[in-house]
């Protein structure tokens, strides 16, 4: 989902991604709702845990840009 | 004898993502803030950059720098002063260091990468205008 991401950012900038290592801010992740990796996290969406495949991910991102939960 | 294996998948992905670092062709810089200089996580960025970039350092800049207020490394690549869209918090090993690449590779034309969008899936994404704010979080790998 990193590489996803990464593409994503180029092709549209003003979504940005930030990659989190939860080991490392496992108080973040915690404040976040996270319980397993990848979890991916952007408001007003629940936390989404696991892989997306492009299509769920790109749409799970209109939805979050349109308010839609 | 998996221990053998293990080191020498790394070292193999590791000279792969050199490669790809070496056809990098426009100044880059990586920002990396951190509490401190001493900090752990710093210190393991420092080493991994200095694996995966060795020689290209005047065309890849790193620059370091400190932020008391923080809690951990962040790290952000940067063409002209101008930030990319992904950021990473803590130090990028494992597949967070191809990542890493990925997005130093995104930051100049052209950028092909496989596989790519749909031109649907890009039409969608193209379509949002507000600023959005992504979090992934991952494990070590």
């Amino acid at each position: 989902m990193v590489h996803l991401a990464v593409v994503i950012g180029r092709i549209n900038p003003v979504i940005r991604f930030r990659v989190i290592q939860v080991d490392q801010f496992p108080e973040q992740a915690e404040k976040a709702g996270v319980k397993s990796t990848p979890t991916l996290v952007v408001d007003p969406l629940p936390p989404h845990a696991g892989n997306l495949p492009s299509h769920h991910l790109v749409f799970y991102l209109w939805q979050a840009a349109n308010g839609e939960p | 004898m998996v221990h053998q294996l293990r080191l020498a998948h790394m070292m193999n992905a590791l000279a792969g993502l050199k490669r790809r670092i070496a056809h990098i062709t426009v100044p880059l810089s990586i920002a990396i803030t951190a509490p401190s200089l001493h900090h752990p996580q710093l210190l393991a960025t420092r080493e991994l950059l200095d694996a995966v970039l060795g020689g290209q350092e005047e065309l890849i800049t790193p620059a370091y720098r400190t932020d008391p207020t923080l809690d951990g490394v962040r790290v952000q690549v940067k063409r002209e002063g101008r930030a990319g869209p992904v950021s990473f918090w803590g130090t990028p090993s494992g597949y967070e260091l191809e990542g890493l690449v990925l997005a130093l590779e995104s930051l100049q034309d052209p950028f092909e990468v496989h596989p790519a969008l749909t031109p649907a899936e890009s039409e969608l994404l193209s379509q949002i205008s507000r600023p959005l704010n992504a979090d992934l979080y991952v494990a070590p790998t």
